[in-house]
Order: structure tokens, then C-alpha cells, then sequence
């Protein structure tokens, strides 16, 4: 049976430990330097004294409508059908970059050698990984993405886009049941308005 | 990390050898076009210089969809799975893909026409700069087996301006390289659809007509009347070049990563650059023409051929260099729109 499987990351509970991005990078074997499947970005809003900050967990976010799926020359960027994941096939990438300029979240990581790496969702381990992995659903024993295995403030969960659902505010469902894009970043409510279970959800 | 409240992308995915890429590739395709508009206009009664222009246009085709073809290979992480294309570059919904069989189509047809128009029945009386090509093969010794061979495939004017037609589509196709640009939604300055890929496509033409013209000056003396008339298109194709430039960059908003773009270049650190293109978008526009009609009406003097013919050719090619900058600085300036965290 297909299931889209995603990421929800609330915002409000992530206090910037990058337990998340080193938690990935241990996982994947990637060594610390430029290429980050995860990473913890940090936003300020305002001028002292009035001076919002929230951290920001990104990784690829496995797009309904994957922007680097299409620009790929090479087909080597897909999103399976079976749980929506989006893999990327090292072998038949050809380093061009495009999928870099593609990603409107910088999911997309150079190598050395100048071929793609990314998220996965922990398919399996290591770069290029899963592509010919089962199913997420139907894996005898998955991997729980180990960005949210780690995340001390359970802020970042993993899981089928319905089960994460649950966990996201009826505002953020309706906007992600909407709209066809993925939701990484939602907007406040209002000037000043506290986040609470403000959501982002990735499908 | 900002005040703004956004999370900006690293960007910088393509960079030198991707203008250079972006800038040949519509050149060899405005050269291609070159050489056919001079055989055209001169076939009739033969005139040695327009066949002299036609000669240089498509060689000047060739070499550009080479370093095109170079430039790319260079930046790719694996050169050969490009040059393995057939087999590697298995997505034609992307535009490199498409783009690709359109360089490599356009090269091997201007490489036919710069076959015909140097050997065989058509480059036979060649002489000056333009005969390099008879000159080389001469040296080598081949020249009589290359004009054997090329009255043997090239053939007859019906059949030329089919494959001259079918090179037409390639030629224009290098509008390609804009959409390649252009689709990318995460870039407002290249997210235009329309206005980057007419600004490539014209100013492409106007730069193989630019190059192809000034070889033909530097090389063979040419003064013929077609010369008025190429630099006046160079000059047209450079002014509608400028205003396509102008509009996409009007049309850019004020979004953040726009705004950031638009900072690079308007006082910033691609400023200097920008002014250097916006001068010689200029010159060429206004020198060229005029300096191509006193070049062709030129009596004898030294005047002549020491001032107004390298100033023409001169002009011709700050048009060229122009043209290059544009895609320089719509690289380098190409800011991704940031994340919003609040």
C-alpha cells in the first residue's frame, strides 16, 4: 500500500542543539565539513530590543512535487511512488548541480567529488543509500531517521504524512491538506503572535 | 543568520564555466544564422566576401559549440557520463538534456556547412583569412581529398537548404540555454520565462553576427555592402538586447532574494561589471554601424585601415564581450529566494 512519509518539525520546541544534524551526519557516515543532509539554521527577526530568534531544522523535504526530480538530466533524482521518499541515485548522477539551484531549501550537498548527496529519510545508510531499498512501510525493521530518534526537545518527528498529521494544529492540516506544496516554513499567525504548535510539515 | 528573519540558501552552484558554456552555445547558434544570412545575400552573383563572412560564421559556429560542448564537460562532476549523453542523459523534461541534443545537433550541422562552404565547389576560390582552413589542410596535404569530399556529400541547392533549414531549428534553439534559467523558480532573477530566454536567443544572434563580422574585417579586408547591413543588425540585436536586459530586470520585484540581486548588481560588488556591459552594449550599438558605413565607402587612406577598421572591429567585438557579461552577471548575481522562519 503507497504512504507518503515525511518529516514535522515544530519550531517552538526545537532549542538549536544541532543534536539533530550530528545525529545524521553519525548515522550516514558523512564527516563534518560543507555537506549537511540536516542542518540548524538559525533565524532573528527585529532590532534590539525588540528581537524575535528561532532555530530551523531543514533537510530535504521529500517535496510532492520534487522541484530536482524534474530539472535532473540524469533521472537520477526520484520520487518513489511507494512512500513518497525522494532518493538519489549516485551512480547515474552526472555532478551538474542543477538540482542545487532546483531546491528551494538547500537540501541538495556537493561531495569532493562534486555528486549530489541528501536526506533520504533513512532508507538505509550512507550516501546514495535506499534507492532500491522496500518501502519504508514495508521494511521488516526501519530505520527511525535518526534526526528524530536524537531530537532532545521532540521537536522533529518522522513518520506516514497521516500519522504526522495528528501532531500538527488544525490551522497547519488545513494548510498542508490545501495546498500541493509542501509546507517547510508557515507564517505566524500575526505580528506578535506566539507560535505555539505552529507546524512544518513536510511531505 | 539575519535580521530579517530569513534562512538564505548557499547558492553558487555554477559559476565561470557555465557563462562561458551559456555564452558560446547561443553564439554558435547566432553564427550559424550568420552564415546562412550571408550565403544567402550573396549567392546570387557569387561576391567573394559575403562567401568570405559565410565561411567564417560557420567556423565560428563550430568552434563555439565546441567550447560550449568543453566548458560544460569541464564542470560536471563525471565528463564522461556527459560525453556518454545518449545513455546517461535519459530526462527530457530537463532542459539540460534538450539542451544538450541541441548543442551537439547544431555543431554537427554547422560542422557540415563549414565542411561545404571551405572545400569543395564553394571554398575552391577561396583566398584571404577565410581560407585558413585550405591553407591548414594544404600544409597537411589533404586538400584535394577534402574538396573531393566535399562535392561528393554536399548536395544540390535544393537539398543544401533543407539541411540548412534543419540547422535553422538548432541555431534557434539555443534559446535553451534561458529556459535552463529560467525554470528554476528558486532564482527571481533568472525566474522570468519569457524575457531571459528572448534576451539569450537575440543577443545570442547578435553575437555570432558580431564575431562572425569582425573576422571577416580583421581578416579579408571586407567592405562589401553586407557589411552595413550585418553591422546594422549587430546594432539592432545589441539595442534589443539592452531593453530585454532592462525589462528583466524591472520585472525582478522586490522580493528579498531579488532585492539581494539587484544590490549585487546596482552598486555592488558586480557593479563594475555591469557598467563595463552597459558601455559596451553602447558603443557597439552606436559605433558600429556608422563606422561600418565609412569603412564600406572608405577610399584608400591610411585613415581608413588604421583607425576606422580597427575600430570597427573593435566596437563589433565590445558588443561580443557585452553579451558575455550578461550571462556573467546573471550567474554570479543569482541569489536563491531565502527560507522565511517568521
Amino acid at each position: 500500500m503507497s504512504q507518503e512519509w515525511g518529516f514535522y518539525f515544530d519550531a517552538s520546541r526545537c532549542i538549536g542543539c544541532h543534536a539533530c544534524s550530528i545525529a545524521c551526519k553519525n548515522r550516514h557516515g558523512v564527516e563534518s565539513g560543507k555537506v549537511d543532509w540536516r542542518r540548524v539554521e538559525r533565524a532573528q527577526k527585529g532590532e534590539f530590543p525588540d528581537v524575535q530568534e528561532r532555530n530551523f531544522s531543514v533537510s530535504c523535504m521529500h517535496c510532492k512535487d520534487a522541484p530536482c526530480e524534474k530539472v535532473c538530466p540524469a533521472d537520477a533524482i526520484k520520487k518513489r511512488d511507494s512512500d513518497g521518499i525522494v532518493v538519489v541515485d549516485r551512480e547515474a548522477c552526472i555532478g551538474c548541480h542543477y538540482c542545487g539551484w532546483a531546491c528551494p531549501y538547500g537540501a541538495p550537498q556537493y561531495d569532493e567529488k562534486g555528486l549530489m548527496q541528501k536526506c533520504n529519510l533513512c532508507l538505509d545508510k550512507g550516501p546514495g543509500s535506499g534507492v532500491d531499498a522496500p518501502p519504508k512501510q514495508e521494511q521488516e525493521d526501519p530505520l527511525t531517521p535518526a534526526c528524530a530518534d536524537e531530537c532532545v526537545g521532540d521537536a522533529l518527528h518522522a513518520g506516514p504524512i497521516e500519522d504526522l498529521l495528528d501532531m500538527a494544529s488544525e490551522d497547519a492540516q488545513n494548510r498542508f491538506l490545501q495546498d500541493d506544496q509542501c509546507h517547510v516554513i508557515v507564517e505566524s499567525a500575526g505580528e506578535g503572535s506566539e507560535t505555539g504548535n505552529e507546524t512544518e510539515t513536510a511531505d | 543568520m539575519s535580521a530579517s528573519g530569513y534562512v538564505w540558501l548557499e547558492g553558487g552552484h555554477w559559476g565561470l564555466l557555465t557563462a562561458v558554456y551559456l555564452f558560446f552555445a547561443t553564439l554558435g547558434g547566432g553564427a550559424y544564422l550568420a552564415g546562412l544570412v550571408a550565403y544567402a545575400l550573396g549567392r546570387d552573383d557569387r561576391r567573394s566576401e559575403p562567401m568570405a563572412l559565410a565561411r567564417w560564421a560557420f567556423l565560428t559556429a563550430v568552434v563555439a559549440t565546441g567550447i560550449a560542448g568543453i566548458a560544460i564537460l569541464a564542470h560536471l562532476a563525471r565528463p564522461l557520463s556527459g560525453l556518454l549523453f545518449p545513455l546517461t542523459l535519459t530526462e527530457f523534461g530537463s532542459w539540460i538534456t534538450r539542451g544538450t541534443w541541441i548543442l551537439v545537433t547544431l555543431g554537427a550541422l554547422a560542422g557540415l556547412q563549414a565542411f561545404w562552404f571551405h572545400f569543395g565547389r564553394l571554398g575552391r576560390g577561396a583566398e584571404g583569412g577565410s581560407a585558413v582552413l585550405r591553407k591548414l589542410a594544404a600544409v597537411v596535404g589533404v586538400e584535394g581529398l577534402l574538396d573531393g569530399a566535399a562535392d561528393a556529400t554536399r548536395p544540390g541547392e535544393t537539398g543544401f537548404w533543407i539541411v540548412a533549414v534543419l540547422g535553422l531549428l538548432p541555431a534557434l534553439g539555443t534559446v535553451y540555454t534561458g529556459f535552463e534559467l529560467a525554470v528554476v523558480e528558486t532564482v527571481p532573477l533568472w525566474n522570468h520565462p519569457t524575457l531571459l530566454p528572448a534576451l539569450f536567443v537575440v543577443s545570442g544572434v547578435a553575437s555570432g553576427f558580431a564575431l562572425a563580422l569582425a573576422l571577416t574585417i580583421a581578416f579579408d579586408d571586407a567592405t562589401d555592402r553586407l557589411v552595413v547591413g550585418f553591422a546594422s543588425a549587430v546594432s539592432l540585436g545589441l539595442l534589443l538586447t539592452g531593453g530585454l536586459l532592462w525589462a528583466l530586470l524591472n520585472a525582478l520585484g522586490d522580493g528579498p532574494a531579488a532585492s539581494e540581486s539587484m544590490a549585487q548588481l546596482d552598486g555592488g560588488s558586480l557593479s563594475a561589471v555591469v557598467t563595463l556591459l552597459a558601455a559596451g552594449i553602447v558603443v557597439s550599438v552606436v559605433a558600429s554601424p556608422i563606422l561600418a558605413w565609412l569603412w564600406h565607402a572608405r577610399d584608400e587612406t591610411t585613415v581608413a585601415r588604421w583607425v576606422v577598421r580597427p575600430g570597427l572591429v573593435a566596437s563589433l567585438l565590445f558588443g561580443v564581450v557585452a553579451i558575455f557579461l550578461i550571462r556573467y552577471v546573471l550567474l554570479i548575481g543569482a541569489v536563491q529566494s531565502p527560507n522565511v522562519v517568521f
